[in-house]
């Protein structure tokens, strides 16, 4: 693979990613998920950053990525922090939940429809037959002795 | 001993002013009861110092200058343009003294005093008066609240009325004209919480504003016709060393007589010397406009500006001295405390346009109309307000009101237009100022006793209650009523026989003409002949051709017939005079006993006031006759010292001094049957039977009967029985219009017959009288009221146009804002996703703007 | 920048983009994602990832297409598994109901990225990325998932909140990568005009130009010459003004050229007509051999303050944390108390 398609087939898949990350941050309710959707934005972006280093054969591309790491890391931290104190709070990860610090006079937002949970039929593990069957007899399935 | 004079001219208004000062740092704290103490010690020091400056100046000025005698002390520069104005040439005088007023000249502003014979005087009085006015007012005043105010606002007051009388610049003049009504307002509104006393107080700060802008305007075409605003005459570098000055006048006069010839104006500063030049350049003469050089010349413009400076100075004079169309503020200035109306409005500050107007002698001489109209301002204010004090019941308005009509009588005087007349004009100030702030101090005493009420009808026959009162205020009453031989009587008999005297000036011409006419050649001789005909004589003497030369037959016999008309108006007025006065004289203190529930212990007034009305007194008996030569009672001692004033030593004035003046028996005793013909009026209406107390029970009465010329009548209508059925059933039948028009009908023929009868009703000649001939309505309907509206539509204009712009230059922010706002939800991916619109916004326009 | 209001007129005609499988893709794509964002049921998440999918392929075979004809194709079908690995990660990260299996893909992910940094010669990276990301910082967030959430699921986990943000959002991150797309292979309409030469050309008009840039060289003779190509770092060419025009080879560390000069300089000629070839050795070098020695070296001597100030931060950030933490729960054991 040429250096030069390398490049572009990098640079598209970071802005995938980044998009990804985007639309997940945009959607997502879950203040955990919304994390992890922005630092999945900084992969986006590390991937590009070490496509264009590669490409211009220099180290900064890396650079930067190493310290989008260390960064990436304090952010955990803080937010994580930050995250288990609203979810102290909250009693919830809900990122809707602060919406209180909207402006005075503002309609709050209220969810409209929340559908009914998705219940799957549980599906019990079902063990493969072995050996033979042993004979049974009828009669003492239907009167036992005891029960 | 010019320097004593100096000494003696700062500390006339330093003292005063050091005790204000004093009085406003300790006075509420230190010395509160005692506050009078330091402002009396000042005024008597002041006063001292007055006397002894003028008898200096009576020594100097024996040694007789040409053009009298002046004393400048320059204390600093205030202000100093350079090259402010380029004065045009100007033709030469006739006189060989004359000089032209050329070339570039200084904007320079000296603080300088002058003394002189009309300031000394004037500094005599004004610190005589205020002395004994503030010994009365430290008993008058005593126990209230602002005590130690209102001995620093009368500090304050003395200081700047004897700067104005001493200051030596046009600027100057100014400043202290606006100190004294600065004064004069604070003084007027010392009882602030009294809604009256603000309002006068505005009233008379807003109407002096008027004069002074007239005031004001006369002084820009002083700088512009004079290049000089000085009084006194200086070097160009400031020097105002009267040897130096009188040497470069010398200086002057050579290099006109060498440079210029005829009609060639002499060389003026060049204006291409340069300023290093110019500094090292020999000071040339700066002439003032009452300078010595300019009066000796008499190098005055005549015509058109010489009017328009005199009407722009006679505006301010008459806001000043309120009179006739700016007399309004004065009767409403008597809210102040007594003392300030006798100190202030009747002795000194009013009269300051008297003084401005003689100071200012020279340049009305140069222009007889507006001598004309200063005589008419006069004469008619003095009638007007005479009428006026007829009817009124305010004990201290009626002094205004004759206050008013004396300063007209002042202004008549200044108007006649001759050494006699000025002289006289001056008298009658002096004279006027110590029984009128007699009479305002015994009204005050009356106040006093009465526990401030000041209605005359609410109190009678208090001779006996206030015995020392009652008698200074007879005295005060004789001498302003012009009875022989107190103060008043001079100096209104002066007066008279000026206007006399033009009168016979202006017959003298006219038969004179005609004799011309008639034989011809011969009217130099006859006019030197004549005997009454001094002052066609003198003119004729100096000038070689009498005053009314070039004037024609017609303008003559119109001024002829005005002067007539004014002197006999001002006999008419000594009679007015001695009728109001006796009557508020005979309402007060005699009748039967009564005194207002207020005071329910009547008693005579402490000492401390009774003693400055004595001494008052005592001077109003004195003061007119004390001054004349009693070998000949037209000589008057007074006139003499005024004399040596610069403004009256001119030439032109000094011209129509009579060579023999002689006393006018005649005027005398036609103006002494009047005012004694106005007393027993006055007596015989008040003394037993209260005549006019009567006739309004019967104008009121009148009034009463005419109700039914009111609306009122409109809405008792329907209660009329038949009146209400026939509306009713006309309003059942459907017709309601008909009564409608009935009513329409009713209501016009209301009208037509109604009108006249209120306006006959109100246009009474007492009615008149009484409401000060609706000057104040007319002021309110023609001035106050489209101000207001035009003010209400302004600020309404403000409020919803110009703050409407304003409000929308933040409104649109606001709205902007409000609708960003909808946006702040709370919601935090909301904003996210706003935060990415923007940046793909951004890189797709990057990207594909290529 | 004055024209970029114009947008509009700038944006290649619609015919351009109906003919143009990226479009398409993406458009597949788009619709797959909104249907795959919650809220959930199973057959919009069948529907959706099938469309998804449709749409991911659509927009890789059009890439290769446009690189085609590619001389070795291992290396490209290994990128685009990798690729379309940690794609798949970020698409069920988005798209799990549970934030515990959105952890999962996003581990997921995070091997797929590290293993394109490991194709890309990023050797620490890729390590360094699956030690701390996967390792480390998705470990921490599972273990506050199951402090903060213990039942594993709620019920702002399966709703969005709207439809309408929900609808942007797909469409904004179209437009971010169609943006990127069309910066990369531009439409041959466009790129048939005139590029103006602003100093910023697109990367397509540096492709096409003549006289290319030392990176297309490099890709012409790695081409020309297979066993080069791991060697070969960079082409730099000299055109002096007074002398003939020079190329410099510039070799891996400790790499021999290893082909004939003279071929090298025959394949060159097109682009610069006498010129003379040298060699170098590349002193710093992304695809070095010794590639952690030079980053570690980079790290510590270019970037060193750089390096102080991520400690720096680092160490407030714990800091931070820990207090936060602390303050957190005394307020807690104040409420407790009142």
């Amino acid at each position: 693979m040429s250096e030069l398609s390398l490049l572009n087939n990098t640079l598209l898949v970071g802005a995938i990613l980044f998009a990804l990350g985007l639309i997940g941050f945009i959607t997502r309710r879950n203040m955990i998920v919304m994390f992890l959707c922005a630092e999945m934005m900084l992969q986006g972006v590390s991937v590009s950053l070490v496509a264009w280093g590669r490409y211009h054969n220099d180290w900064g591309g890396q650079m930067l990525v190493v310290f989008i790491i260390a960064v990436a890391a304090c952010e955990a931290a803080i937010a994580l922090a930050l995250v288990l104190l609203l979810a102290a709070k909250s009693g919830g990860l809900d990122a809707m939940h602060w919406q209180s610090l909207r402006e005075d006079g503002v309609a709050p937002f209220v969810d409209r429809a929340v559908p009914e949970e998705v219940q799957d039929d549980p599906i019990w593990p079902v063990l493969t037959r072995s050996g033979i069957e042993p004979a049974h007899d009828p009669e003492e399935d239907l009167h036992r002795s005891r029960v | 001993m010019n320097d004593s004079i100096s000494t003696a001219l700062i500390l006339i208004p330093a003292l005063p002013l050091a005790a204000a000062i004093l009085i406003a740092i300790l006075g509420p704290k230190l010395l509160r009861e005692y506050s009078h103490v330091p402002l009396i010690i000042a005024l008597i020091g002041s006063f001292l110092a007055s006397l002894f400056l003028l008898s200096q100046v009576l020594d100097d000025q024996q040694i007789k200058s040409p053009a009298g005698f002046e004393h400048v002390v320059n204390l600093w520069t205030w202000a100093n343009v350079d090259n402010a104005i380029v004065l045009p040439r100007s033709p030469l005088g006739e006189s060989p003294y004359s000089l032209t007023d050329e070339g570039p000249r200084n904007f320079r502003i000296d603080v300088a005093l002058r003394a002189d014979a009309l300031t000394s005087m004037m500094l005599c009085m004004v610190t005589f008066i205020s002395t004994l006015v503030a010994v009365y007012a430290s008993g008058y005043m005593h126990g209230d609240r602002g005590y130690w105010r209102f001995f620093s606002y009368i500090g304050l007051f003395v200081f700047s009325m004897a700067m104005l009388v001493s200051v030596s610049n046009f600027v100057l003049l100014f400043v202290f004209w606006e100190a004294v009504g600065a004064c004069s307002y604070l003084l007027i509104g010392f009882w602030y919480e009294k809604p009256e006393a603000a309002a006068a107080g505005k009233k008379a700060f807003l109407v002096n504003r008027v004069g002074d802008f007239g005031f004001a305007f006369g002084l820009f075409l002083l700088w512009t016709t004079y290049g000089s605003l000085n009084f006194h005459d200086t070097l160009s570098d400031g020097s105002v060393d009267s040897e130096k000055v009188a040497a470069a006048y010398e200086q002057a006069l050579e290099n006109r007589l060498v440079t210029s010839p005829s009609d060639q104006p002499p060389t003026a500063p060049s204006k291409d010397t340069s300023p290093a030049e110019a500094e090292t350049a020999e000071p040339t003469l700066i002439r003032g406009v009452l300078g010595q050089s300019r009066i000796r010349a008499n190098d005055y413009r005549t015509g058109g500006i010489a009017l328009a400076i005199c009407l722009l100075l006679l505006v301010g004079a008459c806001g000043k001295s309120a009179q006739f169309p700016l007399h309004v503020w004065l009767p409403d200035a008597m809210e102040g405390p007594t003392p300030v109306s006798a100190l202030i409005h009747a002795a000194t500050m009013v009269t300051a346009g008297v003084y401005m107007v003689t100071r200012c002698s020279p340049l009305f001489f140069a222009s007889p109309e507006a001598q004309l109209v200063v005589a008419c301002i006069g004469g008619f204010t003095a009638l007007f307000a005479g009428l006026i004090a007829l009817t009124q019941w305010d004990l201290k308005r009626v002094m205004a009101y004759s206050t008013l009509s004396q300063l007209g009588y002042m202004f008549l005087a200044l108007g006649v237009g001759t050494f006699v007349g000025v002289t006289a004009g001056m008298f009658h100030l002096f004279t006027h100022a110590f029984f009128k702030a007699l009479l305002f101090l015994g009204a005050g005493s009356v106040m006093h006793a009465m526990h401030h009420v000041i209605d005359m009808r609410e109190f009678s026959g208090l001779r006996k209650v206030l015995p020392w009162t009652h008698r200074t205020f007879l005295v005060g009453c004789l001498a302003l009523a012009g009875v022989f031989p107190l103060a008043g009587f001079w100096s209104k008999d002066g007066i008279l026989g000026a206007v006399h005297d033009k009168i016979h000036a202006f017959e003298h011409e006219i038969e004179h003409r005609r004799e011309h006419d008639e034989h011809g050649g011969e009217h130099r001789q006859a006019a030197t002949l004549g005997q009454e005909t001094f002052v066609v004589a003198r003119l004729a003497e100096t000038t070689a051709h009498s005053p009314f030369a070039d004037w024609n037959d017609a303008t003559l016999q119109r001024y002829w017939w005005t002067y007539t008309l004014l002197y006999y108006s001002g006999i008419f007025t000594a009679f007015l005079t001695a009728f109001y006065t006796f009557r508020a004289y005979c309402l007060t203190f005699w009748g039967e006993l009564k005194i207002p529930a207020a005071a329910h212990h009547a008693h005579e007034s402490p000492p401390v006031m009774i003693a400055p009305l004595m001494v008052l007194a005592l001077c109003a008996i004195v003061v007119g006759a004390a001054f004349l030569d009693p070998m000949n009672l037209g000589h008057s001692y007074f006139a003499d010292f005024l004399t040596h004033a610069p403004s009256l030593a001119s030439p032109v004035v000094e011209a129509t001094r009579p060579l023999h003046p002689e006393f006018h028996l005649s005027v005398a005793g036609v103006s002494t049957i009047v005012a004694l013909a106005g007393i027993g009026l006055a007596l015989f209406m008040y003394l037993g039977e209260r005549t006019e107390a009567r006739w309004v029970q019967r104008v009121s009465d009148l009034e009463g009967a005419n109700q039914w010329t009111g609306f009122q009548w409109i809405g008792r209508l329907p209660q009329i029985g038949w009146i209400g059925w026939t509306t009713g059933l006309l309003r059942r039948s459907g017709l309601g219009f008909l009564s409608t028009l009935v009513g329409l009908f009713l209501g016009l023929v209301w009208l037509i017959i109604a009108i006249p009868v209120l306006l006959v009703q109100y246009f009474t000649p007492y009615r008149l009288s009484q409401n000060k001939f609706y000057i104040d309505e007319l002021y309110n309907a023609f001035i106050v009221w489209p101000l207001r509206i035009l003010a209400a539509v302004l600020a309404w204009l403000d409020r919803w146009v110009l703050d409407g712009l304003v409000n929308l230059v933040g409104y649109v922010p606001r709205v902007a804002g409000g609708l960003m706002r909808e946006m702040h939800s709370g919601l935090v991916q909301f904003y996210a996703l706003v935060m990415v619109i923007g940046v793909v916004i951004l890189i797709v326009a990057q990207v594909f703007a290529r | 920048m004055s024209e970029s209001f114009l947008l509009l007129a700038a944006v290649p005609a619609w015919t351009t983009w109906l003919a143009c499988p990226t479009f398409w893709g993406l458009l597949a794509a788009v619709v797959g994602l909104y249907l795959l964002v919650p809220p959930h049921t199973r057959r919009r998440q069948v529907v959706g990832g099938a469309v998804a999918w449709i749409g991911l392929l659509l927009i890789i075979a059009d890439m290769v297409a446009l690189q085609w004809p590619v001389a070795a194709p291992a290396p490209h079908v290994v990128f685009w598994v990798l690729a379309a690995i940690a794609i798949a990660g970020g698409v069920g990260l988005i798209s799990a109901q549970s934030p515990i299996y959105s952890a999962m893909w996003f581990a997921l992910s995070l091997l797929g990225v590290a293993a394109l940094f490991l194709q890309q010669d990023a050797q620490f990276l890729g390590i360094a990325t699956i030690i701390v990301y996967a390792g480390a910082i998705v470990v921490t967030f599972l273990f506050v998932l199951m402090l903060a959430q213990p039942e594993g699921h709620s019920t702002a986990d399966r709703i969005s909140w709207g439809t309408f943000p929900k609808f942007c959002a797909v469409v904004l991150a179209g437009t971010l990568v169609g943006t990127v797309s069309q910066v990369i292979h531009p439409p041959v309409v466009v790129a048939a005009e005139a590029p103006v030469d602003d100093g910023v050309a697109p990367l397509e008009s540096v492709t096409s130009k003549p006289a290319a840039p030392p990176g297309s060289l490099r890709d012409q003779l790695a081409e020309k010459f297979p066993e080069l190509a791991p060697r070969l770092v960079n082409v730099e060419l000299a055109q002096p003004t007074d002398g003939a025009p020079q190329f410099t080879l510039v070799l891996r560390d400790g790499d021999e050229l290893g082909v004939d000069p003279q071929e090298v300089l025959a394949t060159l000629e097109p682009i610069a007509a006498g010129a003379t070839l040298t060699t170098k050795q590349s002193a710093h070098n992304v695809q070095a051999v010794n590639h952690m020695a030079n980053l570690g070296g980079y790290l510590f001597s270019r970037y060193l303050i750089a390096v102080e100030l991520a400690g720096t931060l680092l160490l407030a950030a714990l800091v931070g944390a820990v207090s936060m933490i602390i303050q957190g729960r005394l307020n807690k054991e104040g409420e407790a108390h009142e």
